[in-house]
């Protein structure tokens, strides 16, 4: 028996290894989600026009813009990873899947945390799961962030049976993830559509795959089963798009300079590009504060698809308002027009010109400032589409209250901690190859009797 | 050397992708700016034009309508053209009270300005007189007052006043 | 019943209120304190709120040389496909066949998007509860269900407010604008915008003039979201066999590279 101190729960999932003791960062980041949580039971305490500065001119504001909008398209590293590991097979990219898939989920019930601090009856938060509108498009986010927070849980599972063993219920899970979500993505057709038909293809196309893995012509990983990737992707592209989605019945409260046909396909492209972004971020993130090494080749993939996906983006965007013929509003001398040039550049343009060099797009430092000018440029948008660009008379105005940017900020600290926590416990970076590991273990074992 | 290298070249595709947009957005303008002076119409808007919009609907000939189910044009313009206030309000309330003759009160004002304002026919054509719409209340007052003191007005100074809020009634004011 | 609808007539209104201080009766509401504020009109309070389902608002307009105040009427206009229905992601807002827009409390989460939606701006939100409803005018539903006319209605001294079936107050707008060409400016607020509403006005002036949005598109705001929702079901479909596909011909080619990489070693080894 050494004699290590007894650590609490707090020092042991976050403090140093040998001594338990909390740096500065993680007790700042402890107190500013500690904030949030006494904000927020003031918040339900008191209502909303106490705590927010939400008016009837702005009804949405920095939770939406931000915790909502923001974080769902931060998180979408989940769903382009996972696509390009397990469907395109790319296996190079392997060992950031996890992690990924870790900052999605968190992420995503980061999201539901937030939204139940901002809607205003949110003990019903659980009525459009019943209460079907289906030509309401945040019923259809509402159901698709339920549904893909089910199936991130699901992908990220792996991880903790990895370490914690529990074989059965591992068992039970490989064998009942695919129909399942057979199930439940029949469930969300029928939803949506209102139409037996469409169900019914729904569940004859992904019966089909299902079939065609069960009998063994087509192979796939038994942790991450094709249906559960492939459900993973739909669902983001649906919600992702139709976060854009949302504010197409606002030709009358959006400004032109977003207000387009094409939201939901620039929310979509926007997303994959914040997705990649994020990867390089985080990881770049995680190698310091983990000390761990830095998967340099994979980032550096990442940055070579990047200046595709920004281009794309940035020609949609150039087209669709020449097409509109919005062109006019862009130079008009107002906040809004400033801050769409600032978006574009120094989301778009910047990050382009900075990957198109090779010697930024070669090293970590610049793989890391363009990715940020990329996350700095999505987040911009979001704020643009849901805040800024939002018309009002011109006595109407809105600036988040302080209590806002606290239980914002909570909630990204909080992220920031569960992370590093689970970082510790669960084996989110994989150390080498997984087989190679895996061998290990059974060597270890064996070796102990 | 290096890294100057490598700043200019962003630096410059950088400005190249924004000067880039900006020629496009100009471009867009320019093209749409032309498609304006285009569309411009090489006829201008007359005075006339004017008068008809600001009197669309206006019936200066409001007789017309109550009237001439029973009586000719020619009966009034001789009798009562020249017949005082109080003759033809004695005159309307006579045909009111005759059956089958519906009159409003808002009907009564109107038939009393439209006889008022054959005054003015005895001289003008409607639209001659339709372009007093685009007069303020003291043009019209300083208008009318011109017309009564030419030779052969038959309008005494007492009646400016009368002639012109017979004319707005008639407006719908 | 047909769907009915109210008809608002400013030429006919004096201004008088009694439409406003009526609805807060009839639905039992608070009165709001007097609020100053700079700009024109002298509406209290200045804009519709959760305790204020009508205002009225004065424009003071020149007219033939001299000044006139017209009043203009804010309340719900009862869309006849409104854009708060079709945003509402539980169906708390539901348009009647007999025309009222009603709100059904028990479902509403509280997402504030119908807020968002309304071109015109009008449903409030109880920010000073803790557990808040979104509030607007019902056109007396409960009245009209049951065969009697809203609270304004009934009490406006003028006959500046008609309550009956939408397509006889259309016919009776359009006679109006007929016989007094002069009076009304000619145009049925209500008739075509977003898609035709339930409240049609008419006024005496043009209706920027009086206060009221007028760059509001003919067609109903749900139209813009219809072709992204029915585009779900397709893209679900899709993309599932567009990735199964995809999987399964990677797949395929790397079974063929293995094998043929195999095939080479075999005949290395058998060498």
């Amino acid at each position: 028996m050494s004699g290590k101190p007894k650590l609490g729960i707090l020092q042991q999932a976050l403090g140093d290894e040998e001594t338990g003791r909390l740096n500065a960062g993680t007790k700042i980041l402890l107190a500013l989600v500690g904030i949030a949580v006494v904000i927020a039971i003031v918040r339900y305490i008191v209502g909303l026009g106490a705590t927010t500065n939400l008016n009837d001119a702005y009804p949405w504001g920095l939770w939406i813009s931000f915790d909502v909008l923001c974080g769902v398209a931060l998180a979408a590293g989940g769903f382009t990873l996972a696509a390009t590991v397990y469907i395109f097979q790319l296996r190079k990219y392997h060992a950031v899947v996890r992690p990924a898939v870790l900052t999605a989920l968190l992420g995503y019930i980061l999201v539901v945390i937030g939204l139940l601090v901002d809607l205003g009856r949110y003990y019903k938060i659980w009525h459009p799961m019943v209460m079907w509108q289906h030509t309401s498009v945040m019923f259809e986010v509402g159901w698709c962030v339920m549904l893909y927070t089910t199936v991130l849980f699901l992908e990220f599972a792996p991880a903790f049976f990895e370490r914690y063993g529990y074989k059965n219920i591992r068992a039970l899970i490989r064998r009942y993830t695919s129909p399942f979500i057979i199930a439940i993505m029949t469930l969300f057709a029928a939803a949506m559509s209102h139409s037996v038909l469409w169900t019914a293809i729904v569940f004859a196309v992904l019966g089909f795959l299902y079939m065609l893995v069960a009998r063994g012509a087509l192979r796939e990983d038994a942790d991450t089963p094709l249906l559960l990737v492939m459900a993973g992707v739909i669902l983001s592209t649906l919600h992702q798009s139709s976060l854009g989605s949302l504010f197409l019945i606002l030709p009358h409260k959006l400004s032109a300079l977003w207000h387009t046909p094409m939201l939901p396909i620039m929310f979509f492209v926007s997303a994959v590009s914040a997705g990649l972004a994020m990867v390089i971020f985080e990881s770049t993130i995680g190698s310091k504060v983990f000390r761990r090494p830095l998967e340099l080749d994979v980032l550096k993939g990442l940055g070579k698809a990047l200046p595709y996906v920004l281009s794309v983006y940035l020609l949609l965007k150039i087209i669709d308002i020449v097409a509109r013929g919005a062109v006019d509003v862009a130079f008009t001398m107002s906040a809004q027009s400033i801050l769409f040039w600032i978006e574009i550049m120094v989301g778009i343009v910047l990050p382009i010109a900075l990957l198109l060099s090779t010697d930024v797009s070669r090293s970590a430092a610049g793989l890391f400032w363009s990715a940020l000018c990329v996350i700095v440029g999505l987040v911009l948008n979001r704020l643009n589409v849901g805040i800024i660009g939002i018309k009002v008379e011109s006595w109407q105005t809105y600036f988040p209250s302080w209590m806002e940017f606290a239980i914002s900020i909570g909630i990204v600290s909080a992220g920031l901690l569960i992370f590093t926590a689970a970082a510790r416990y669960l084996p989110v970076y994989e150390e080498d190859d997984p087989e190679i590991a895996r061998e290990r273990r059974v060597e270890l074992a064996a070796a102990k009797e | 050397m290096e890294q100057r290298d490598t700043r200019i070249t962003i630096f410059t595709t950088f400005v190249i992708i924004a000067t880039a947009i900006v020629l496009v957005f100009a471009c867009s303008i320019m093209m749409s700016l032309r498609a304006e002076v285009k569309a411009l119409k090489d006829q201008l808007a007359t005075k006339e034009d004017l008068v008809a919009v600001k009197t669309a609907g206006m019936n200066l000939s409001f007789t017309q309508e109550k009237c001439t189910r029973c009586h000719t044009e020619r009966r009034f313009a001789g009798d009562h053209a020249n017949g005082t206030k109080k003759g033809i309000a004695q005159m309307i309330h006579n045909m009111e009270a005759q059956p089958d003759v519906k009159l409003s009160h808002a009907d009564v004002r109107k038939i009393h300005a439209s006889l008022n304002l054959m005054k003015c026919a005895s001289c003008h054509s409607a639209e001659e007189v339709k372009k007093l719409a685009l007069m303020t209340d003291a043009e019209q007052t300083a208008v009318i007052r011109t017309m009564q003191r030419t030779p052969g007005s038959k309008i005494s100074p007492d009646e400016i006043d009368d002639i012109k809020a017979s004319f707005q009634v008639l407006m719908g004011f | 019943m047909a769907a009915k609808g109210i008809l608002i007539d400013n030429t006919r209104c004096i201004g008088c209120r009694g439409c406003q201080v009526s609805c807060k009766q009839w639905n039992k509401l608070p009165a709001s304190k007097p609020e100053f504020f700079s700009g024109p009109g002298y509406q209290n309070p200045r804009d519709l709120n959760a305790d204020t389902f009508t205002i009225i608002t004065y424009k003071e307009v020149e007219i033939g040389g001299r000044f006139e105040f017209l009043f203009g009427r804010l309340m719900c206009m009862h869309c006849n496909e409104p854009a708060c229905a079709s945003a509402c992601p539980v169906g708390a807002l539901e348009k009647l066949k007999e025309g009222p827009v009603t709100y059904h409390a028990s479902k509403c989460i509280g997402c504030r998007y119908c807020m968002m939606a309304c071109p015109f701006q009008v449903p409030k939100f109880e920010w000073s509860k803790a557990f808040p409803l979104i509030r607007k005018c019902t056109m007396c539903s409960d009245r009209v269900l049951a065969g009697e006319i809203p609270a304004c209605a009934k009490t406006c001294p003028t006959g500046a407010i008609a309550f009956g079936d939408r397509s006889q107050l259309l016919h009776e707008a359009e006679d109006r604008i007929r016989h007094n060409p002069s009076v009304y400016h000619h145009q049925i607020y209500g008739k075509d915008e977003v898609g035709g509403t339930g409240v049609l006005h008419l006024s005496r002036v043009s209706f920027e003039e009086v206060g009221y949005k007028t760059d509001l598109p003919a067609r109903p705001l749900s139209s813009y979201t219809r072709a992204a929702m029915s585009a779900v079901p397709g893209v679900v479909v899709g993309l599932g066999v567009v990735l199964g596909g995809t999987y399964a011909i990677i797949q395929r080619r790397m079974e063929l590279a293995g094998k043929a990489e195999s095939s080479v070693e075999k005949e290395v080894e058998s060498q």
